[in-house]
């Protein structure tokens, strides 16, 4: 069952290319457009409804700064997402009780990596297993199996393919994934991850799973449709495929 | 060195400079009077000894040169030997005085007087005693005056050939006078400095009160060299130190309100720019985003043309905005425009053409209302942008179907409109920048909030003002008025 994300942003483009972005992640994005709608909605459901809330801070019906009481008394951790990148305006949502705040414009990685952060300090989804076809990766075991049988790697190996495992089908530059592994920037060293991705592939046949992107980088690629299709990623895919029926109604 | 010490130096000198030369003046001015007199006096006194010796030696007989010499020093010591002394040729005959005369040297010297030593003051023709010398010796310390005649014996028996001359010689110390005279310099010397010192306390005091408001002056110089442009210098004063002072207060008023001026034009220009920023970071993050997600993520081609085609749209805008911008911040720089008479018919028919095809999209029709042609003074090509601006504002804000009348009346152009309508409050302040009544909904439509920021600054450089009456849900009518309240 994946995270269920509010995504309450009133520019059309942005919510839809986050949603976009977070379906890829793999999680089940729930846009809203303005806040007296999202407001209304919360009355009407049931209390753990959602994991996550990306709120922008200027709504049209209600802002994002009167919402977040709303949000907090449903127990959904939020993330401001906002053009505004005064100080004041960041240390009010964070003393107001917001979990992150990000500043437009931003990358969609970096979006991705704080809501993993929040989702994993609320322990809302801890994966404990990995499929990729018919590899199994445990991150806390720090164990690779393939058709049941273990393969062993190195553990700059391992972090190397969880972090393409845990951002699939989304391309990571070589840099990022320098910057991810050792925290730093190499100059001239991103071969070196060349040389961990040649060797994951070759251990685990992943040749035409993951993917070299030119000028980027590398993606894990694991479509739902390709491997056994859960239904919510099924229903997700949907979504995807069909443009502009991301209302809320809609949703589960 | 302070202008209060240079002046008080300046007059202290010259005040000590100045009264010690007149006492130098004064004191020898008196000092030549009393030698004067008493040359004078002992001038008359040798003549009447000379005369009286003269008349006691006709009537003595001598016959050789002894004789000569015994008569005369005996008539001498009788009675002429005060302050005298006599002599026979250069030699001495009779002589009490503490002193010795040269006489060779004195009846040599050039026989006219010494040069500071005038012989008369009355016009007393010097001739009359060819005989007679002057002479201002100094004998050690002390100074004496010298006279002497020669005695006249021609009427006496013996030949005048074998017998030199006789001469009487008088001298006077004169020490005294001229050690009162430098006694008194230096009592006036010694008054005058007291003087000058005095002269100085109280001019300095004086000064003091006199500069006192020039202090106050650089005072304020420097508070308002530091920011305070508020500061003032109080003194109400009619002489040239109050001149001074208003002037400068005058100088102080005009700086505060420039750099109030500019003051206000910067905040104004912070908060357009902080504005832009802001509207700039919206398209940014969809650009960046889409531009990341065509790069990163493999979609359905529905997906990527959907990507593609908002990136180049988010561009469309970002340039229309930049053009905005800069016209924008043009025109607020102008103060005046080249005018032209523009005929409202022509301005009217151009608009219509101009916005036909986004009013023909959208099923508005467009009316002209303008019962008689004029002509506004002005630059046709902003007035035209001032009318499209209004009619595309009034195309978004009005349903399908309706229709927007433009009016030309004698007070001016304007644009009406059957939309939404603006709300009350937010009229006073939809000519600002960036200011949006319904972001969501004029971001749709591809507004970035300039048009009547643009609007209101082409009325005013056409001497006009921007003339909003609306009500929500009714319609707006909106133009400009020229001449109005100017």
């Amino acid at each position: 069952m994946p995270c269920k994300i509010l995504v309450i942003e009133d520019e059309e483009h942005i919510n839809e290319l986050i949603c976009i972005n977070l379906e890829t992640a793999g999680y089940e994005p729930v846009p809203f457009f303005d806040g007296a709608a999202l407001f209304s909605h919360l009355q009407e459901i049931p209390a753990p409804s959602y994991d996550l809330a990306l709120l922008d801070v200027m709504l049209p019906g209600k802002d994002g700064f009167e919402l977040l009481p709303e949000l907090q008394a449903q127990q959904i951790p939020v993330i401001f997402l906002t053009a505004r990148g005064d100080l004041h305006s960041k240390v009010k949502g964070l003393t107001d009780g917001a979990e992150d705040y990000i500043v437009k414009p931003f990358e969609m990685l970096e979006l991705l990596v704080r809501v993993e952060k929040v989702l994993s300090r609320f322990q809302k989804k801890v994966e404990d297993c990995y499929r990729i076809r018919d590899v199994e990766i445990f991150p806390k075991e720090r164990i690779v199996q393939k058709a049941g049988t273990v393969i062993p790697f190195k553990p700059m190996e391992f972090d190397c393919l969880l972090l393409l495992v845990r951002y699939k089908n989304i391309a990571l530059s070589r840099e990022q994934l320098l910057q991810m592994l050792w925290g730093v920037e190499f100059d001239g060293e991103t071969r070196t991850i060349d040389v961990h991705v040649g060797r994951i592939r070759k251990k685990l046949g992943f040749q035409d799973v993951i993917k070299t992107v030119p000028r980027i980088g590398y993606r894990l690629e694991d479509r739902p449709e390709e491997e056994l299709p859960s239904p919510a990623a099924s229903h997700m895919t949907d979504q995807t495929a069909a443009p502009s029926t991301d209302t809320p109604e809609e949703s589960p | 060195m302070k202008l209060k010490t240079k002046i008080t130096l300046t007059s202290v000198c010259l005040l000590l400079l100045l009264s010690q030369a007149f006492s130098i003046w004064n004191l020898s001015r008196t000092q030549e009077q009393i030698i004067e007199n008493i040359r004078s006096y002992e001038y008359d006194r040798l003549s009447s000894d000379v005369w009286r010796f003269n008349k006691a030696l006709a009537a003595m007989e001598f016959h050789d040169i002894r004789s000569a010499k015994y008569a005369a020093r005996t008539t001498f010591s009788s009675g002429y030997s005060e302050n005298a002394v006599l002599y026979y040729d250069n030699e001495e005959l009779y002589n009490l005085s503490p002193y010795l005369f040269d006489m060779t040297e004195l009846a040599d010297s050039p026989n006219e007087p010494a040069q500071d030593m005038p012989l008369s003051d009355s016009g007393e023709p010097v001739v009359t005693a060819p005989q007679q010398n002057v002479f201002l010796e100094e004998a050690g310390s002390r100074r004496l005056l010298i006279l002497f005649q020669d005695l006249d014996v021609s009427d006496t028996d013996y030949s005048p050939n074998s017998l030199g001359t006789l001469r009487l010689l008088h001298y006077r110390d004169i020490t005294s006078v001229y050690q009162s005279g430098r006694l008194l310099f230096f009592q006036g010397m010694i008054v005058a400095l007291l003087l000058s010192i005095l002269l100085a306390v109280l001019l300095t005091c004086v000064l003091r009160r006199i500069l006192a408001p020039f202090y106050l002056l650089r005072d304020a110089a420097k508070r308002i060299a530091e920011g305070d442009y508020e500061k003032r210098v109080e003194r109400p004063g009619t002489d040239e130190v109050g001149e001074v002072s208003q002037s400068f207060n005058q100088m102080a008023e005009r700086i505060e309100e420039h750099i109030r001026a500019l003051a206000e034009m910067n905040e104004t220009q912070r908060q357009l720019i902080g504005s832009l920023a802001h509207e700039l970071k919206t398209p940014m993050t969809g650009i960046q985003g889409y531009a990341e997600l065509l790069q990163r993520v493999s979609l359905p081609p529905v997906k990527q043309a959907d990507a593609l085609h908002y990136i180049e749209e988010e561009c469309i805008r970002l340039s229309r905005l930049s053009a905005k911008m800069l016209l924008l911040t043009d025109l607020s720089r102008e103060d005046t425009i080249e005018k032209s008479p523009c005929p409202v018919s022509s301005l009217f028919s151009q608009a219509k053409e101009v916005t036909h095809y986004r009013l023909k999209e959208k099923g508005i029709r467009l009316q002209t209302d303008l019962e008689e042609d004029f002509s506004i003074q002005g630059d046709a090509d902003l007035l035209l942008s001032f009318l499209t601006n209004l009619i595309d504002n009034a195309c978004k804000a009005s349903p399908p179907g309706s229709s927007i009348r433009l009016i030309g009346a004698d007070s001016g152009i304007y644009v009406q409109d059957e939309g939404i309508g603006i709300p009350p409050d937010e009229i006073a302040r939809i000519t600002e920048p960036f200011y949006m009544v319904n972001k969501s909904r004029s971001r749709k439509q591809g507004g970035a909030g300039l048009g009547l920021s643009l609007c209101h600054q082409i009325a005013r450089l056409h001497g006009g003002c921007l003339e909003i009456k609306s009500s929500p849900e009714e319609g707006t009518r909106i133009g400009m008025q020229i001449n109005c309240g100017v």
